[in-house]
């Protein structure tokens, strides 16, 4: 990793952290549900990043790189809180109001991201990870640290449980043939 | 042809099918599928009604400005990747500690603690790069400070940026001066001098107050913009333009001459 060609390279790196510093975010708040504890999360991913950047594989994507480091530290979060292992419903007065106000149905507003923080963990960044943010299923397995069946078993679970828990106040489906 | 669409449909097919991924082959196996298992096609298209909604409760928060402490300071493309993390992470690490110090702390270079130094010396380049870009296509006024008064300009830089700013000649390389502004940054006042030659290219020398060692030339590019920057004895420097590496390292060195090598 030394000298010149890679000059260049590296300028176009450090620009793309940045880029994807929205996504990170979008990411960490679904995780969380909290917009603070998001950026929290944020912050600890990219101090990461950037202290162990000499770990990362020029030429490998950054992007999925960087969501496996917030996400394993989401993780070990929140294995070490152990009140977190309860879980914590998303608050809609505290977690969204600037996005509610874009929702065009108001009642409805937030409504999938509070049925998404009462998913499993594991679950829940598969979906977020896969839905969301348009990871393959295999970079979606290296991020989790899983076999890529499990992926897929979780997204299964975890679109089951949704469908679910969003059928039970209002049905959406009518247009089956 | 044939032999994808043999193999019975699985749940992977499925969740990739929902998901818009499968190829096209399989998906046509899915499809004929749903026409049989009208529950199936109820959940999937529900799945993707869900998919939506995610996407759209979650993508404000996205296009959302960053806050303060998730900016990451501009850095120079310097030596190996590991002098670059250092870079950024002592950048991060002055917002993070300081959230709103950090601005105190970036005007304090000629205080400079080393990580202070690295960070004004960090975003050097692509402050530079900025200034160039905003000004150089000026027509009307690409300068505060025509040339004409160039003694004016300079006595005037040389208090706001403390320090004396001497105006470099860069005319035997054809380029001539065309005048020159004061600006902010983030490391405190700056200075732009723009130069010109008959065929209307341009390049600008910005300089400000950097703590720390003198430093020799480095070269950054920021998209189409290149620059060397080095540290002097008064200043840090950038001389900035679209012009070639070679180009502008033959006027970079002139300029250096004049400024440091006396």
């Amino acid at each position: 990793m030394p000298s010149k060609p890679e000059k260049l390279g590296l300028a176009a790196s450090k620009r793309d952290i940045e880029t994807h510093i929205p996504a990170l975010r979008r990411f960490a708040y679904g995780l969380t549900g909290d917009r603070d504890e998001g950026d929290d999360l944020v912050q600890d991913a990219l101090e990461r990043a950037l202290s162990r950047w000499h770990l990362f594989i020029p030429g490998r994507k950054l992007r999925p790189w960087l969501f496996k480091i917030l996400y394993n530290l989401f993780v070990s979060a929140r294995r070490k809180d152990s009140r977190r292992a309860q879980h914590v419903p998303l608050e809609p007065e505290k977690g969204m109001p600037a996005i509610a106000a874009g929702q065009e149905h108001a009642a409805d507003a937030g409504k999938m991201l509070r049925l998404l923080d009462t998913l499993p963990e594991d679950q829940r960044s598969t979906v977020l990870l896969v839905v969301v943010e348009g990871f393959s299923y295999e970079e979606t397995a290296r991020i989790s640290g899983v076999p890529m069946g499990t992926v897929m078993s979780r997204l299964h679970r975890g679109r089951q449980q949704l469908r679910t828990l969003a059928g039970e106040s209002p049905p959406a489906i009518r247009r089956v043939k | 042809m044939m032999s994808g669409d043999d193999r019975p449909v699985t749940e992977t097919d499925i969740q990739a099918f929902i998901d818009g991924r499968l190829a096209p082959q399989r998906a046509k196996a899915v499809e004929r599928l749903l026409e049989e298992q009208l529950h199936l096609h109820a959940d999937i298209a529900k799945d993707r009604e869900i998919a939506n909604r995610l996407r759209a409760e979650l993508d404000p928060i996205a296009r959302e400005p960053l806050p303060y402490r998730l900016q990451i300071p501009p850095a120079p493309e310097r030596s190996g990747p590991l002098r670059l993390a250092g870079t950024l992470a002592a950048g991060l690490a002055l917002f993070v500690l300081g959230g709103t110090t950090g601005w105190y702390a970036a005007h304090r270079v000629d205080n400079v603690t080393a990580p202070q130094a690295t960070m004004a010396l960090a975003a050097l380049p692509g402050d530079a790069a900025v200034a160039y870009r905003t000004y150089a296509v000026e027509v009307r006024h690409p300068v505060e400070v025509d040339a004409s008064e160039a003694a004016h300009l300079s006595a005037w830089l040389s208090k706001r940026i403390g320090g004396t700013v001497s105006i470099p000649d860069l005319s035997k390389s054809g380029f001539a001066l065309v005048g020159g502004r004061l600006l902010p940054s983030s490391a405190g006042a700056a200075g732009q001098l723009m130069y010109e030659n008959p065929a209307g290219e341009r390049v600008t020398l910005y300089l400000r107050k950097e703590g720390g060692e003198q430093m020799a030339f480095r070269f950054a590019s920021e998209g189409a913009v290149n620059g060397f920057y080095w540290v002097g004895s008064n200043f840090g420097y950038a001389l900035s333009g679209e012009l070639s590496r070679d180009r502008l390292f033959a006027l970079a060195k002139a300029t250096y001459n004049q400024l440091d090598a006396k």
